[in-house]
């Protein structure tokens, strides 16, 4: 089962950013959140989800304030702001082109290269 | 209001606890994700591990977020202060733009006091702070000797010395160099011969370079090979001249250039601002020291040495005390050992930089402490009018306290103004500051500051500026603050503005200010009255010649050209026929030493009917060479005899002219005429033919010297007799500076290789020898008149606010039959008293400060009464004048109006 190490970075970030593009969650929120979509293949450090929360908050992406959890426990919830949200547009297309762009160098043959050249 | 004071709430917001938060938050994800599994049926203990295994290092984490966290958190605070600094600037700005004059009035004495603090702060940073542009300055000394023999108390060194340093004092130096400074003509080999030019060259031993630690930009330095004596002539110069003389040619080093007439080859160019000994040296060639021919007694070498680490600059000395015995073992000499022992030679040894910054450390001190004062008389009158702003501004306050703003924030406000107020004081001030320097730069050369070219403003100097800026905020702000704690709200809104008492208290702080200010300006105006009777004296000094429609032109014949007396002495003597056919020249000359200038030249003489105990040390005395028509071209009276005969040079004609106080000190009561004297311990002698009124030809502060006049050609066992390096002085009934042309093309016609090179009028000179004085008395000048108008205009301000705020007095009393002398008088009393006050502490302090102008001034004592009494006078006159104004504004008001209008 093909994993992702713990630090690739910018991918950790790329899935909290969407964790929260539908609502604000806590921490252990949006490590459910990426377990579950992802049948828990996306399986990060679960630690390494708070550094980057952190970076997110002191870029500016995302806001954070203390809550009640739903089991009545306080909890620090993380929010988009309006700059994260932009942020995770882009960062969505970059990643898509990335992986187009990879899907097709990784399905070339040398054939298809030596038409290109021709 | 149980929150408490606004900056605490938002504190506890920017601030979490940054540990506890991070910690909750990792907790709060461990439970739920052990919850989770215990919903799955593992135990809780295994649950637990399995959360902690699945979260993975929990430390780690827990660090890396509290770093990240504490990172938010300080620029949080940094953006808090910002913003909340911003704020309160802005405030007060809108504050002050609503009180232009007062602001204006500010700004402008506080650029004035600290853009004058901070020029001269620029000055004495350059001059005396800042070490030396060379690698570990500190361990770089200068060497010379201290001699007990009549006439002088200082020498250089020699030949020998040096060499004997070189060889031996190698325990307490690392390196030893020597050098003697010379115009040149400098010229292109091969290329036109007119294009030479003169500029200022220095003769170096190669230590110079390792002593001063110099690379060259390209080539080479000098090595030991250059100093032998017959080593192939070699030359250094400087990045400037190489760009100007030589359009910074790439293929420099190797070409041949002509220095006086002798053929050197450029070995290397020095870099951009290094320039020894002079700020103007641009060559450099060898001594080229020759140990078999050394000159043991003539000390015509300034010596310049790096010291080991860890060795001071008297270890040095010792150690050279200790080599010098050996001197007349290791080299010949032409003067006897026991003359030279007599003679009680002692190596000095002093900090390089002391040795350049010389004498000019007392003056720049004082003139430090004279902008000093001019702060403080502005910070002064700043503080008062801070509380004149801060009375008005008292119901407001009140009001606000009365509604429950705290004091701090009464403080801030002060504060705030105060720093809006003295930054832009201080950016006037820098700017100031940066013309003031610039204004030195270009001031008279006499003002004479060594390493001026290294004074600037810079980061330090800004540094400084910015240092006093806050301070003066501070020290303006701090009466209203101190005050404003004393304020209690319902005193002052009870005691509402028809009180006859009101504001009392604070007139009195006010008061203290203007007599402050008074005695800090009298301070500084009994500086500039000492300076200036100082001036007067002097120009009052007769230099002993007539300056006026005198011009003099130097020239100077390379010796390598000009190998003879005769080819030399034949080019004076066609100088001297042609310029004296000028039309307006009524005569012409030509010297080797203009007076008031640093050609100094002396040496031993001795006199036929003084013969000197056997191995006695002979007397020293200043000599000059000149022709004969000298005396009647720069005026100089002769008191007895004659002039000397035309020169001859092949058969010097042996004649001697001494000044009048040489003839009295040693034939006091009988003629000089007829004596014999000589410039040598042998040879021949010469008889005095004339005694020649005295003259000062170093400078017009000292005593006239004893002088002793030469012909041109004199007798001399070994090497030339005539002068190379002379000056042609010219007298005219018309206008000096108008025959530099006609000189220069007499030169030119020749030898158009000569160059001629510093032609000034005789009476520039003059005026150049008052310079330092001028300068000084220049700068306290000033300063003492912004001084006095500040005082002024702060003794005005207190009593018109005086004026106001007892108006309703004022009219009661005139009311009741007051005259408008009546109330005149008591308004301008009081004023007077202030000054009064003043000028007795300003007199103490004067007393305490002037002593430490000793050195600067001339013929005046620093506590001349004339001076000081004078000085008083003039701050008393200033005091009625400012007192006089308001009193009379007081008396013009209509006692109606008065007690009407609240």
């Amino acid at each position: 089962m093909p994993k992702l190490g713990k630090d690739h970075y910018g991918t950790i970030e790329l899935l909290v950013l969407k964790a929260l593009s539908w609502e604000p969650a806590h921490g252990f929120g949006i490590s459910r959140w990426i377990e579950l979509v992802s049948n828990d293949e996306v399986s990060v450090q679960e630690g390494s989800l708070y550094p980057a929360l952190y970076r997110l908050e002191n870029e500016g992406w995302i806001a954070a304030e203390w809550g009640v959890s739903e089991n009545g426990r306080r909890a620090k919830f993380y929010s988009l702001t309006s700059l994260g949200r932009r942020m995770l547009r882009a960062e969505e297309s970059r990643w898509t082109t990335f992986v187009a762009t990879m899907s097709r160098v990784l399905a070339a043959t040398p054939r298809t290269v030596s038409e290109r050249g021709r | 209001m149980t929150l408490g004071p606004q900056w605490l709430r938002e504190r506890r917001f920017w601030r979490p606890r940054v540990e506890r938060d991070v910690d909750d938050e990792l907790a709060f994800h461990l439970a739920a994700r052990a919850d989770l599994y215990e919903q799955r049926g593992l135990d809780p203990q295994s649950a637990r591990d399995a959360a902690r295994a699945r979260f993975g290092d929990v430390d780690d984490v827990r660090d890396r977020c509290i770093t990240l966290s504490n990172e938010r958190e300080r620029r949080m605070k940094r953006l808090e202060l910002w913003m909340s600094a911003r704020q309160h600037a802005r405030y007060a700005v809108r504050r002050l733009l609503a009180a232009p004059g007062f602001s204006a009035a500010v700004v402008l004495m506080l650029a004035l006091g600290i853009g004058a603090t901070t020029t001269v702060f620029g000055v004495v940073d350059g001059i005396l702070l800042r070490p030396l542009p060379f690698r570990e300055p500190d361990r770089l000394v200068s060497l010379a000797h201290t001699i007990q023999v009549s006439g002088i108390s200082k020498i250089d060194l020699s030949d020998a010395t040096v060499l004997l340093y070189q060889r031996h004092a190698t325990h307490a130096f690392e390196s030893i160099a020597a050098y003697r400074t010379a115009d040149a003509n400098v010229g292109v080999a091969g290329a036109d011969a007119m294009m030479a030019e003169r500029v200022s060259t220095a003769a170096v031993t190669s230590s110079l370079f390792s002593v001063l630690r110099v690379t060259p930009m390209r080539g080479r330095v000098f090595g030991p090979d250059d100093d032998r004596p017959d080593a192939p002539g070699v030359a250094l110069i400087g990045a400037a001249l190489w760009k100007r003389k030589f359009g910074g040619d790439p293929g420099i080093v190797g070409k041949r250039i002509i220095v006086d007439g002798v053929n050197r080859e450029v070995v290397g160019v020095m870099p951009d601002g290094f320039a020894y000994p002079a700020s103007s040296t641009s060559a450099w060639v060898p001594l080229g020291f020759d140990p078999a021919k050394t000159n043991v007694g003539s000390f015509n070498f300034k010596g310049v040495a790096r010291l080991r680490a860890g060795f001071t600059a008297d270890a040095g000395a010792r150690e050279l005390a200790q080599v010098l015995p050996r001197l007349f073992d290791e080299f010949a000499s032409e003067i006897p050992r026991k003359m030279f022992d007599q003679a009680h030679v002692t190596p000095v040894v002093q900090p390089l930089r002391d040795a350049i910054v010389g004498d000019v450390g007392r003056l720049l001190w004082i003139l430090l402490g004279a902008v000093a004062l001019l702060l403080a008389i502005a910070c002064a009158n700043v503080a008062s009018l801070f509380l004149v702003r801060a009375e008005g501004a008292q119901r407001d306050i009140a009001i606000r306290m009365a509604l429950g703003a705290g004091r701090s924030a009464v403080v801030t406000q002060y504060l705030a103004e105060a720093l809006v107020l003295a930054a832009a004081g201080g950016a006037g001030g820098v700017l100031l500051a940066l013309l003031g320097v610039r204004a030195l730069r270009l001031a008279p050369a006499g003002a004479d500051l060594p390493r001026l070219a290294e004074v600037g403003i810079d980061t330090r100097v800004i540094w400084f500026a910015l240092g006093v800026t806050a301070m003066s905020a501070l020290a303006v702000s701090l009466l209203p603050v101190l005050r404003s704690r004393r304020v209690a709200p319902g005193v002052v809104l009870k005691e509402s503005s028809r009180s006859a008492t009101v504001g009392r208290d604070r007139q009195r702080a006010r008061s203290a200010l203007v007599v402050a200010q008074v005695a800090l300006a009298l301070v500084l105006v009994a500086g500039s009255t000492l300076m200036a009777r100082s001036f007067s004296e002097l120009r009052d000094v007769k230099p002993g010649f007539d300056p006026r429609g005198v011009l003099t032109v130097r020239v100077a014949l390379p010796r390598a050209t000009y190998t003879t007396d005769v080819l030399r002495m034949g080019v004076f003597d066609r100088v001297i026929e042609r310029a004296g056919a000028l039309p307006g020249v009524t005569s012409a000359a030509i010297t080797d030493w203009i007076p008031l200038t640093d050609d100094h030249n002396d040496g031993v003489i001795t006199m036929e009917d003084h013969p000197l105990p056997p191995d006695a040390v002979p007397p020293d005395h200043p000599i000059t060479y000149a022709s004969p028509g000298y005396f009647k071209t720069l005026g100089i009276p002769l008191v007895t005899g004659r002039t000397f005969e035309r020169a001859d040079a092949a058969r010097p004609s042996l004649e001697a002219i001494v000044s009048r106080s040489f003839a009295e000190r040693y034939w006091k009561g009988e003629s000089a005429i007829g004596k014999r004297i000589r410039s040598d311990l042998s040879g021949p002698w010469s008889t005095v033919v004339g005694v020649a009124a005295d003259v000062h030809m170093e400078s017009l502060e000292k005593p006239a010297e004893q002088l002793v006049y030469f012909p041109l050609v004199t007798p001399n066992k070994d090497g030339p007799s005539v002068p190379a390096g002379v000056a042609i002085t010219l007298r005219t009934s018309g206008d000096p500076a108008s025959l530099a042309p006609a000189m220069r093309a007499i030169i030119h016609e020749i030898d158009p290789t000569l160059p001629t090179f510093d032609e000034q009028p005789m009476s520039a000179r003059v005026a150049g020898a008052a310079a330092r004085t001028r300068f000084v008395l220049l700068m306290l000048g000033a300063a003492s008149a912004i001084a006095l108008a500040m005082g002024m205009v702060g003794l005005y301000g207190v009593l018109a606010y005086g004026v106001t705020l007892r108006r309703r007095e004022i009219g009661v009393r005139m009311a009741l039959g007051a005259t408008v002398r009546d109330v005149t008088r008591m308004i301008a009393r009081r004023g007077i008293a202030l000054a009064a006050l003043g000028i007795a502490a300003g007199l103490l302090g004067a007393l305490a400060a002037t002593r430490f102008m000793q050195g600067l001034l001339y013929g005046v004592s620093p506590t001349d009464p004339i001076a000081l009494v004078g000085t008083c006078a003039l701050l008393f006159v200033v005091a009625v004048i400012a007192s006089w104004l308001p009193a009379r504004r007081a008396a013009t008001l209509d006692p109606m109006e008065a007690l009407r209008n609240d």
